[in-house]
């Protein structure tokens, strides 16, 4: 396996874990459909994260059995099942938006970290 | 025409066959099928019509193999494992259906090789034709029994006694289960002292839903479709 499809591997491996929080800071923000979610990340994150809309139906269906999520129907797109975040889902956010600050800090001070050995390495 | 049936059609070419790809590996019936697919549909749709581009819809959505999969996993199939005395009343009605048709098969041997009796002298070679054919029906019968659990359940993801009952065999992850763990479970059918392994668990009750031998060894389970 050559760099470049470990790093992909890798990629992909941190991002599916970050899906479900993800798609419920998506949808906190606003209520959504399965397409415009898909649309909505890519456009969110600049294209740096794309969830293909298949795999977007067992995730929803997934937060929506915990209770984080519900269905709701559209009045303008009467086909359209919409999801929206619960009381619950909103609790949970709280809690996870907290901890994932902690996390991404950590990992970014052990960046900052690694890049300043790196540099005093190379002197 | 249905109106999802409708909105499939109204689709490009290409899109279509995609689309029947992944409806071969949903399982159920036709209903169900579009059922599963209704969000999807509209999503394609939708993906159409805000580009101008040509659509690949292997690029975009994925092989149909794994978009039926992640399509049947946001059913709640799974939550609809069936219980042991509905799976054996779906047992009972296939017997049922295996017990007829494997008499009508045994009659008809037996009338063949005891032809004298039903039909008028024959020459030499209806007799020997007959008799072979009444034989041949002994081995058709035990035939037909294998070949209703394996070649049904491969078919149509269900056999005649659990249809009656909205009954269908599925991977334990949700989707479609393959042809192979079809064949593993059903070896139960022919390797039946195996069976008795599937009382412990369920006495121990460390097995409420009430995996069989068999279906754990397939990984699949036994669900109620509506």
């Amino acid at each position: 396996m050559d760099l470049e499809e470990e790093v992909n591997r890798l990629e992909l491996e941190y991002k599916k874990g970050f899906a479900k929080p993800l798609i419920l800071l998506m949808l906190a923000e606003k209520e959504n459909y399965s397409y415009a979610l898909a649309k909505k990340i890519i456009e969110k994150t600049s294209g740096k994260i794309s969830i293909a809309i298949p795999n977007i139906y067992p995730i929803l269906k997934s937060l929506k059995k915990s209770g984080y999520i519900q269905e709701k129907k559209s009045k303008e797109h009467s086909s359209r099942v919409f999801y929206k975040v619960t009381e619950l889902g909103y609790t949970l956010l709280d809690e996870l938006t907290e901890s994932l600050q902690q996390f991404l800090k950590i990992f970014s001070d052990l960046i900052d970290d690694y890049n300043i050995a790196k540099t005093e390495k190379n002197k | 025409m249905k109106k999802d049936e409708q909105q499939i059609s109204d689709l490009p070419e290409n899109i279509q066959k995609y689309i029947s790809l992944i409806k071969k590996n949903i399982p159920g019936y036709k209903d169900i099928k579009n059922q599963v697919l209704e969000q999807f549909v509209l999503d394609i749709q939708e993906t159409i019509e805000t580009t101008d581009r040509e659509i690949d819809p292997y690029t975009e959505f994925g092989e149909p193999k794994e978009v039926a999969a992640n399509l049947c996993q946001a059913q709640n199939w799974i939550d609809n494992t069936v219980k042991l005395k509905i799976r054996s009343l779906a047992f009972l009605f296939d017997i049922i259906i295996i017990g007829i048709i494997f008499t009508c098969i045994i009659i008809l041997g037996n009338m063949l090789i005891n032809y004298e009796i039903y039909l008028e002298p024959l020459t030499d070679n209806m007799i020997i034709f007959v008799k072979i054919m009444g034989y041949l029906c002994y081995i058709l019968a035990p035939t037909f029994y294998l070949l209703y659990w394996f070649i049904l359940e491969m078919i149509s993801d269900t056999s005649p006694g659990k249809r009656i009952l909205n009954l269908y065999v599925i991977d334990v992850t949700g989707a479609k289960a393959q042809k192979k763990q079809f064949f593993i479970r059903n070896l139960t059918k022919v390797l039946f002292p195996v069976l008795i392994f599937d009382i412990i668990p369920f006495l121990l009750e460390k097995n409420p839903k009430y995996l069989r031998v068999y279906d754990q060894a397939a990984k699949t389970i036994v669900v109620k479709i509506k």
